[in-house]
This record gives structure tokens, C-alpha cells and sequence, in this order.
């Protein structure tokens, strides 16, 4: 009788209640959630049956999985696997391998170092975004790099997932790979078959009503699931191959992300709560692999990277700040590990291991991505600020006897706007900007142009800033716009800002003009209003 | 080998089926409910018999129930049904007592037997709340006055079934003394977390909410949380989990952030309520379905003319105008699905036996079915029967919302807005704003803006924006197609400005019909390139100046 309240009903209230009240302690100190459903799963522990809940954590592991499916768009995987940035292929090579040879010599068999390879070289996407508070893409070079390797990293978990789910006791062999693979592949082309040319019909189908539409949504991953299910295929990549098949118009379909998306936090809360249910009292050993886990992820990995972006010529900075991003483990580590921990494949003091070490790097990579600028400072100042030198001088073309001309600090929509503006009225300018992806464009379109961060005097040396008429910045980042304005120049020097305090902060520090949108576009609005009124 | 572990089937087979049967409905015009109770009838004993209810599904259909009184609970709106209080209460208490009274004499008549009956009675008094919200929603008439006659009224009934319910739970009625004493312990229980829910509601939620506003994820699993609370609350207590989650979704009605936690609510509501109805028809059996079907077909068509005919009495006593109680009435003479919650509570306790059951069952799929249609054209049918009742007086007029004319309206309290703002009041008499920031929403009551708390995707929130006779229209939305029904929105004479920031889309918003289009980043180049070159000359000419004395200066000798 639906009336009676089964047991597991109260669980999940004594779970949910305890979730909340950390949420609450947790936002306050602006701790990411998935540490706090694991500590929340491990207090729930004392009061409640672990068995009632699991059937919920199961889907959500399968709601995640599909959120996530549902956020990617297919075009979007084909871009990020041509064009991937090097970076990642070489980062989970090199750091992969060091992470297996690591793992043998803590004494896992081959399997285990493999998922203690996995655990430390998966970042995410999911994560990061939450982290960040990004509601967007990222502007900023290090923003869209880390962006992207996170991505590439995920698409190569749901692999590694398929491939792992493969392997069983007695270790790897071609032939369940090769059959795993081949289904994954079968399903793959339904899922694409159903997003070019069922998806919309569906909804079309559902008449406007966002209820159907929802529940078409998640039949169509209770299909795959089952499908999976029945080939022996993890859940995780059934779900995330019918995610990949709903298509999500943006406008039409906010309804239905909404929905994906608080169904996803529920399950997924439940899923990672288990998690911390299924914790057992570390031992030495399972403290000592939680350690390596974090040091590796929270240190060698980022080196790593900032090394590898480094060699494919991006500054220091954005390299380093990229390469901090990265400091985190992944929700896919976790399902990975439970998945192992499931088929009876990797020890239990590694997939304890992997838990603690999954809550200790999102705690603190919570903490440094809010001060990454800081962290850059303290480590790098010291180092030789000259080194970007060689590079940007390689990078730049700047004509000799420059002067009196305009700085424009970005090439975005507006620098180019202004650029257009200099060259109609016959004017000189330069460019200063930073990403790489740009340079193609600054050769062909710009006479003048610097390649390097807005950060370093050289950039300005490089400049002319001495002999320049006016510098206007397109890039509303506060420490850029401080840079601009503490330098020891003549120059007239324009910031941007978005915000009326920082419009007036700037000009108490003595800016030249700021360059805040809102303001601007304003005045050519009360010009118009003024005209329209006056008309009736 | 698979994964992590083998998912139950039965839940698999009854959600795919209840998609597919509801698509069928919805193209027949039918509620989703009535075919979530169908798929439950077709794949149970009923029908198919290949599914049965176990373990996750008894756990979601659990949660379901809670669920949907927790969303019943979040949309009471108070202050909407404000002005309106004294004749709701009236009108509900009287409907109540009258439907009730009707229900039992019907099923008297038809032949069950005294006790029987008094228990049909109580159970199928309830109007579908689910049912007429939603059709009324989709036809945005749910804010109408009528509209808010109706959920008036189920507010009134959905607290009444709450504590029906309550009471059911009390177990067989042994000595009227300890029947006494377990009402009156309910009774002060409730008051007792209704208490809790107000005070709450008052002084602590509004603080807790403000501060998790922004985090979607916190925000969202703290109302769960707060929710599974007052369910575990009021198990503990001896109390019915609807009771529990109605009052905690009372409590967060009040708050300004009802709308967007309905918004949030709803899908995983729906989800579960897909289960619990499937399951309901799960449970029954053909012969207990069938069993007194002559007498289910007789009762419903006589309840449904009897409860329009009391409801329309009822309203039309208030003072209400003939359309308004017309209207009023006939969205509301279906019987509920609680009709068939509170039945099977009754059945579990051994009140009514289970084919008795199966009679609610038929009358509320009958009943629902039929209504469905009829209050999706309820006007089209008060045009062609009003005749009928020009003899009553219906000189009476009924005031509706407070409606702006000529006026400004801002969608999106943006920076830029928020500058225009000063310019408007010059010019207009009315300005009035919407965003679907709290924060933003806070401010503008603080410097005594008039303004919508709500979001522009929804009708009701457009209609009370009054955008055809609004005189000037700002929208900072980005969203082309938003821009593009507010455009479809606003009257002949209304001049649009829309903020845009691309460029590809400024054609194709004129095209529509904006008047001036922002292109952001364009114009805030144009007009920053202007004034850093004025000023920059105007250094120049400062400069020139001072040399020129200088070198006056110099050539003076000095």
C-alpha cells in the first residue's frame, strides 16, 4: 500500500536530512557538493540500512551519466577528438604509464594499477564547471583549455568504463574487449540515428507537454539501459550513449534540462552517499594509497601538464593556471571505482583509497581554483620573469619606429571592432593578445601586434607603450585593468569595467576613460528613448 | 558480466509503458494521470499481468504521493487567494458538507449499505487538483478569477483530505472515546507543525533560501531535504507522510522563491507520480474494477451534474457574476484521483472492501476523462448555454487583476536597466519590471520599484506584464525567441528595445519588429572610440595652449 510508508522511504528522509543540514554549513564555506553527499553518505551509515537506498544509487549513477550525455553535443565530441590540443593525448600517456609503474610498485596486480592510472589522469568537466561558477563557455585561454582537456578527459572515461567493464578476474583478454567495443559501437550509431532523426519527432509527438517530453527522455535511457544490461554493458555507458541521442534545442528545451537536471541531483546524491555508506574505517595501507593518489593528482599532474602546455608554446601563465585546474579527480573516477569495486576486481583498500582521495582533491581544488592567481604569484614570482621574453618577441611583429599609436589590449568582438575603426579613420594601432587559436587571424589582419600576456612589462616594452597615443583594454579582468593602471607610463591608459564601482575605482586610480559597455551603450540609448518619446 | 548491478525490470516496463500510453492520451486530449492509471490497468492483473509491484516500485510510488502534496503544498499561494478569503471559506466549507452529503445519497440509493456509503461519501468529494492546475495553467487562466475561485476551493478541499486521511489512519473505530482522543491528538499535531511551517516560513527559510538561492544544486536538495524532514516528522508522529510533505511545501509557498522551486520540483514529482499512479492501477483486479460498474456510470453522471449544480449555486451566492460562477463550477466536477488514495487507505484499513474501490476507480477515470475536455472549452460551452441563465442577474461585473495601461515595462533588471530606469519614470507614469533574481527583485522593492518576481518563459507571468498596452518595452532577455513572442506580445503602438549582443541577430529582431536593437558591443565601441578621441584632442589643444605660453614665455626671455 502506497499509503504505509516502506522502510526505505525513512531512510531516505534520515539520508536527505542529514544531506541538507551540511549543505547548508557547506555553502557558507563554498565546499563543493560531492564531498559532502560522501561525508553525509558516511554519517547515514549509523542509522540506516545501506540496502534499501542502493537500487536509488544505482540510478544515480545512471542519471549522472546521462545528464552529462545530454549536455554533449556530437559535433562537439568530433571537434574536440580532431582537434584535441595535444596536451591531453601526451599528458595520459606519460602521466598514465608513471601512474601505472607507481601503482606495481605499491604492489597492485596489473588491473589495479590500471584503475589507479585511471583514477589520477581523469579530470572533470562536470566538476570544474561547478567550481568555477561557470554558467558558460570560458573566455579566457586557460579557462577554455582546461575546458577542453577536462572534456577529452571524460569522453576517455566512458571508454575506459567500457574497456574496464570488460575485464574480469582473470585479467584482460581481446576478445570481451573486442565485443564490449563493438556493442558500444552498435549502440553509438542508434543513439546518433535517434538524435538526427527521432529525437524531435518525439517531442513534437509530446505536444508542448514538458511532462512527456521528460518521461520520453528518461524511457529512452531506460531502453538503452536495458539494452546494456542485457549485453553485459556497464549502465554508465549505456546511459551516457542515450544521452548523447536527446537533442536539446536551447530555447524549446530548457524545460526539459531542467528536469534532466533535478532528477540528475537527487539520484546522484543518493549514488555518491552510498559511496561514503560503503566506507570502511581506512587502514594504513588504504591512507598511505590516498596519499600517493592526492600528490600525484594535486601536484605531478598539473606539472605535468603545465610542462607539455609549455612546450606547445603557451605562456607561463596560462599554462600554469591551466594546469592547476586540473588538480582534481573525477565523478567517472568514482563510478569506475564502483564498478570494480562491484565485479570483485580491485582491492578494497584502493577503492577506499580512491573515495578519500576523490574528497580530498575536490576540497582543495575548491579552494585554489578561487585563488589560482595568488598560488601563480607566490610560486612564479621568483622565477625569471624574462623568460617569456624570447617568446613573445618570436611571436610578435611590431614595425620599427612605431609611435603615437592606439593600444588595443584583445582581439575579441570589440578589439576588432576598434581595430576596424583605426583603420577606417587611417590611424596606427597594435594588438596585444594571448591565444594562440588568435595568431593565425593577427598576421593576416593586423600590421602591428603582440604576442604575450597583458601581465608582463616586456609585453608593453614590446609595445611602444612609451611612444603610444592611448591604450584601451577590451579585457574586463580586474588584475589586467590594475596592471594597466599602476604602470609607471605617460600613456593614457583605458580599462574596462562592467560594474559602476569599478568604473569609479578606476578613475580614482587615475584612468584615462573606462571603457564600461553598460555606461556607454546607455548614452546612446537615452539619446534614442529621448528621440522616440518626443515623437508621440 | 554486468556492471553495477541488474536493474529491476518491472519499473523499466511500467515507466516505458506509461510514456507510451500517456502520449496516446495526450493526443486524445487526455490528463497524463487518467493514463498512468490505465497503464497500471493494462499491465497489471487486469490486463497483461506482467508486471508486478515490488521494491522500487513501492518505493517511488511512495515518494511519488509525498511528493505531489509537497508541490500541492508549495503552490498555496495565500495572498492570491487573499481577496478572495471570506467567500472561499464559505464556499468550500458549504461544498464540502453539500458534495459529500450527495455522494452518499447516491451511493445509498445505488444500494451499499449505510457504512459503506458514508466512507464513498468522504472519498469522492475531492476535486482534481492536479487535473484542473494544470489544464487551467496551460490555458493560463489559472490567475484569472475563476481560476482562483478553483484553487481556493481545492486548497480548502486538499486540507480537508489531508486530515481525512489522517484520521483514516487511525485504524478500525473501536470505542468512540479513543476515536475522540486520537482526532483531537491529530488535530493538535498538525497545529503543532503548522506552527513549525509558519514560524519557519516567517524567520528562518527566507534567510536559509536567500543564501542558497544562486547554487541550483543546494538549493534544489535543501527543499528535498526539508521536505523528507516533516515526512519523517510526521511519520514519527503517528501522522500520514501527506500530511508531513503538505505542510512543508505550505511552508514555502510564502516565500519568493515558490515559483522557481515548483519549477524544480515538479519534474521529479512527475517522475514519481508516473509509479504511484501506474501502481494504483496495478492493484486492482478486473472483476473488483467491474465489479459495480452500472452503478459507477449512474453515480458519475449524476455527481457530475449534482457538484456543477452546488458549485455553481455555491459561488454564484457570493456575489460572483454568472460567467464567473459558471466557469468556476464546471472545472470542478470531476472526482479525484485522492479519491482513490484515500479509497485504498480506506480498503487497507477495512472500512470499504476492495470492489468498492474498483467503483471509485471507474467513476474517477469517467469523470476525469469527461472533464478533461470540458474545461479545456469550458468558454466555448458557457457561450452557448449562457442563455440558460439570463433570468439570473448578470449585470453583476467581476473586477479582475489591476491592470497597467500606457505604461513601461522592463524585461531583465540588467546594469543597463537599471540606468535606463530614472529616464522612464521622466517620461512614463508606470514603470514596471520583471527579472527572476531574488536579489535583484529585493533591490527594486527597496527603492519602491513596482515589480514581477517571475520568469518571462511562463503566460501567466507575460499576461500580467499587460505587454499590448504598454507603451515602451526594454528586454535585456538574450534569448531570440523569447524576444520574439514578446514582440508577438506587445501592442501596434509599443516601441521595443532590445538589448542584443550579436550582431547575426540584430536583422532578424527588426525583421520582427523591434524598433532599436542594442548591439552591445558595437555601440559601446562606436561611442567609446568617439569620446576617447575627443578627449584625447581635447588634451592635445590643452597642451598646445601650454607650450604656447611656454614658448611665449621662453621668447620673453624669462
Amino acid at each position: 500500500m502506497a499509503v504505509e510508508l516502506a522502510e526505505p522511504v525513512m531512510d531516505l528522509a534520515i539520508l536527505f536530512i542529514i544531506i541538507g543540514g551540511l549543505l547548508l554549513i557547506s555553502n557558507k564555506l563554498s565546499l563543493p557538493s560531492i564531498p559532502i553527499f560522501i561525508l553525509a553518505g558516511i554519517i547515514a551509515g549509523f542509522f540506516i540500512e545501506q540496502e534499501n537506498i542502493f537500487e536509488l544509487a544505482r540510478w544515480g549513477v545512471a542519471f549522472l551519466v546521462f545528464a552529462f550525455g545530454v549536455s554533449v553535443d556530437f559535433k562537439e565530441i568530433k571537434t574536440v577528438l580532431w582537434e584535441s590540443e595535444y596536451a591531453v593525448s601526451i599528458q595520459i600517456l606519460i602521466i598514465g604509464s608513471l601512474c601505472i609503474i607507481i601503482g606495481l610498485m605499491l604492489g597492485f596486480d596489473n588491473i589495479n594499477a590500471l584503475y589507479f592510472a585511471a583514477a589520477v589522469i581523469l579530470s572533470s568537466t562536470m566538476v570544474g564547471f561547478k567550481l568555477a561558477g561557470h554558467a558558460g563557455k570560458s573566455r579566457l585561454v586557460r579557462g577554455r583549455l582546461s575546458e577542453t582537456i577536462q572534456f577529452t578527459d571524460d569522453i576517455l572515461a566512458v571508454f575506459l568504463i567500457l574497456f574496464l567493464g570488460s575485464v574480469s578476474i582473470r585479467g584482460l583478454s581481446p576478445i570481451p574487449i573486442l565485443r564490449n567495443l563493438v556493442i558500444g559501437i552498435i549502440l553509438l550509431v542508434i543513439a546518433m540515428l535517434i538524435y538526427n532523426y527521432g529525437f524531435e519527432y518525439i517531442v513534437s509527438l509530446a505536444g508542448g507537454s514538458e511532462e512527456l517530453s521528460l518521461m520520453s527522455s528518461i524511457s529512452l535511457l531506460i531502453v538503452f539501459l536495458s539494452i546494456s544490461e542485457y549485453f553485459g554493458i556497464s549502465i554508465a555507458v549505456g546511459a551516457f550513449i542515450a544521452g548523447l541521442a536527446v537533442k536539446i534545442e536551447p530555447v524549446s528545451s530548457t524545460e526539459l534540462l531542467n528536469g534532466i537536471e533535478s532528477i540528475k541531483y537527487f539520484f546522484s546524491a543518493i549514488f555518491f552517499a552510498m559511496l561514503g555508506g560503503l566506507l570502511t574505517i581506512p587502514s594504513l595501507q588504504t591512507v598511505l594509497i590516498s596519499l600517493v593518489l592526492v600528490l600525484l593528482v594535486v601536484f605531478i599532474k598539473p606539472l605535468f601538464t603545465i610542462l607539455i602546455l609549455l612546450w606547445e608554446g603557451f605562456d607561463i601563465r596560462t599554462s600554469a593556471l591551466t594546469g592547476f585546474r586540473l588538480n582534481q579527480m573525477s565523478e567517472f573516477t568514482l563510478i569506475i571505482a564502483i564498478e570494480g569495486f562491484l565485479l570483485g576486481i580491485i582491492i578494497l583498500e584502493l577503492f577506499d583509497a580512491i573515495i578519500l582521495a576523490v574528497v580530498v582533491t575536490m576540497i582543495i581544488s575548491s579552494i585554489t581554483i578561487r585563488k589560482e592567481e595568488q598560488i601563480f604569484d607566490k610560486i612564479f614570482k621568483r622565477m625569471n620573469v624574462d623568460y617569456p621574453a624570447k617568446r613573445i618577441d618570436n611571436k610578435s611583429v611590431v614595425q620599427p619606429g612605431l609611435k603615437n599609436h592606439i593600444i588595443i589590449l584583445g582581439y575579441g568582438r570589440q578589439g576588432k571592432k576598434l581595430v576596424d575603426i583605426c583603420r577606417s579613420k587611417g590611424l596606427d594601432f597594435l594588438v596585444i593578445e594571448n591565444d594562440p587559436v588568435k595568431l593565425e587571424e593577427l598576421e593576416k589582419e593586423c600590421e602591428n601586434y603582440v604576442f604575450g600576456d597583458a601581465m608582463y612589462d616586456y609585453t608593453w616594452e614590446k609595445s611602444s607603450i612609451d611612444n603610444a597615443k592611448v591604450v584601451i583594454s577590451t579585457i574586463h579582468k580586474d588584475i589586467v585593468s590594475k596592471k594597466l593602471l599602476e604602470m609607471d607610463i605617460d600613456c593614457p591608459v583605458v580599462p574596462k569595467a562592467h560594474t559602476m564601482e569599478m568604473t569609479r575605482e578606476y578613475f580614482e586610480k587615475g584612468a584615462f576613460y573606462v571603457n564600461n559597455p553598460n555606461i556607454l551603450v546607455y548614452r546612446f540609448l537615452e539619446e534614442k528613448v529621448n528621440e522616440e518619446v518626443v515623437q508621440d | 558480466m554486468s556492471s553495477v548491478i541488474a536493474y529491476p525490470t518491472n519499473f523499466a516496463i511500467i515507466f516505458v509503458a506509461a510514456t507510451l500510453v500517456g502520449y496516446i492520451a495526450h493526443r486524445l486530449g487526455q490528463p497524463t494521470i487518467v493514463s498512468y492509471i490505465l497503464t497500471g490497468v493494462i499491465l497489471g492483473p487486469v490486463g497483461l499481468n506482467i508486471v508486478v509491484e515490488e521494491g522500487l516500485v513501492e518505493i517511488m510510488s511512495s515518494l511519488g504521493l509525498g511528493f505531489l502534496l509537497f508541490l500541492l503544498g508549495i503552490k498555496m499561494h495565500f495572498d492570491e487567494i487573499k481577496e478572495i478569503f471570506r467567500p472561499i471559506v464559505n464556499i468550500a466549507g458549504s461544498q464540502i458538507l453539500l458534495q459529500q452529503s450527495l455522494a452518499f445519497l447516491v451511493a445509498y440509493l445505488l444500494g451499499f449499505p449505510l457504512w459503506q456509503a458514508f466512507v464513498i461519501g468522504l472519498c469522492t468529494i475531492f476535486g482534481a487538483t492536479p487535473v484542473i492546475v494544470k489544464v487551467l495553467t496551460d490555458k493560463d487562466e489559472i490567475r484569472t478569477l475563476p481560476g482562483r475561485i478553483n484553487v481556493g476551493v481545492l486548497i480548502g478541499q486538499d486540507i480537508y483530505l489531508v486530515i481525512a486521511l489522517a484520521l483514516l489512519s487511525i485504524g478500525t473505530l473501536a470505542e468512540p472515546l479513543e476515536v475522540a482522543t486520537t482526532v483531537v491528538k491529530i488535530l493538535i499535531l498538525i497545529a503543532a507543525i503548522s506552527i513549525v511551517t509558519i514560524v519557519s516560513s516567517r524567520y528562518v527559510l527566507p534567510k536559509i533560501f536567500k543564501k542558497i538561492a544562486d547554487n541550483k544544486e543546494v538549493f534544489f536538495l535543501f527543499t528535498i531535504a526539508w521536505a523528507f524532514l516533516f515526512i519523517y516528522a510526521s511519520k514519527r508522529l503517528e501522522l500520514s507522510i501527506e500530511v508531513g510533505a503538505f505542510l512543508a511545501g505550505l511552508g514555502l509557498a510564502q516565500l519568493p522563491y515558490s515559483r522557481e522551486l515548483e519549477d524544480r520540483i515538479k519534474p521529479i514529482t512527475d517522475f514519481f507520480i508516473l509509479v504511484f499512479f501506474s501502481s494504483i492501477g496495478l492493484r486492482l483486479v478486473a472483476d473488483e474494477l467491474f465489479y459495480y460498474w452500472k452503478e459507477a456510470v449512474i453515480a458519475s453522471i449524476i455527481l457530475v451534474f449534482g457538484n456543477f449544480l452546488i458549485m455553481f449555486y455555491l459561488i454564484y451566492k457570493e456575489d460572483f457574476s454568472v460567467k464567473t460562477s459558471f466557469i468556476g463550477s464546471i472545472n470542478m466536477i470531476q472526482v479525484s484521483e485522492f479519491s482513490l488514495v484515500v479509497g485504498a487507505l480506506a480498503v487497507a484499513q477495512g472500512f470499504i472492501e476492495i470492489e468498492v474501490l474498483g467503483y471509485l476507480s471507474l467513476m474517477a477515470l469517467m469523470t476525469m476523462s469527461a472533464s478533461t475536455y470540458i474545461i479545456a472549452n469550458n468558454h466555448k460551452i458557457y457561450e452557448r448555454v449562457k442563455h440558460l441563465f439570463e433570468r439570473l442577474d448578470t449585470e453583476r461585473k467581476d473586477v479582475d487583476l489591476k491592470k497597467y495601461s500606457g505604461h513601461a515595462v522592463i524585461v531583465g533588471y540588467d546594469d543597463l536597466a537599471e540606468k535606463l530606469v530614472p529616464l522612464l519614470e521622466e517620461h512614463f507614469e508606470h514603470v514596471l519590471i520583471l527579472d527572476n533574481n531574488a536579489e535583484k527583485i529585493e533591490k527594486l522593492d527597496r527603492r519602491g520599484l513596482d515589480n514581477i518576481y517571475g520568469d518571462f518563459r511562463y503566460g501567466e507571468v507575460r499576461r500580467a506584464l499587460n505587454l499590448k498596452d504598454a507603451s515602451f518595452v526594454f528586454s535585456s532577455i538574450p534569448d531570440i525567441d523569447l524576444n520574439s513572442i514578446l514582440l508577438d506580445n506587445v501592442g501596434p503602438s509599443t516601441k521595443v528595445f532590445i538589448e542584443c549582443e550579436w550582431e547575426e541577430l540584430s536583422d532578424r529582431l527588426h525583421e520582427m519588429g523591434a524598433d532599436h536593437v542594442l548591439l552591445i558591443n558595437e555601440v559601446s565601441i562606436l561611442q567609446l572610440f568617439k569620446y576617447v578621441e575627443d578627449h584625447l584632442n581635447e588634451m592635445d589643444r590643452k597642451e598646445k595652449t601650454i607650450d604656447q605660453e611656454k614658448g611665449g614665455e621662453i621668447k620673453d626671455g624669462r
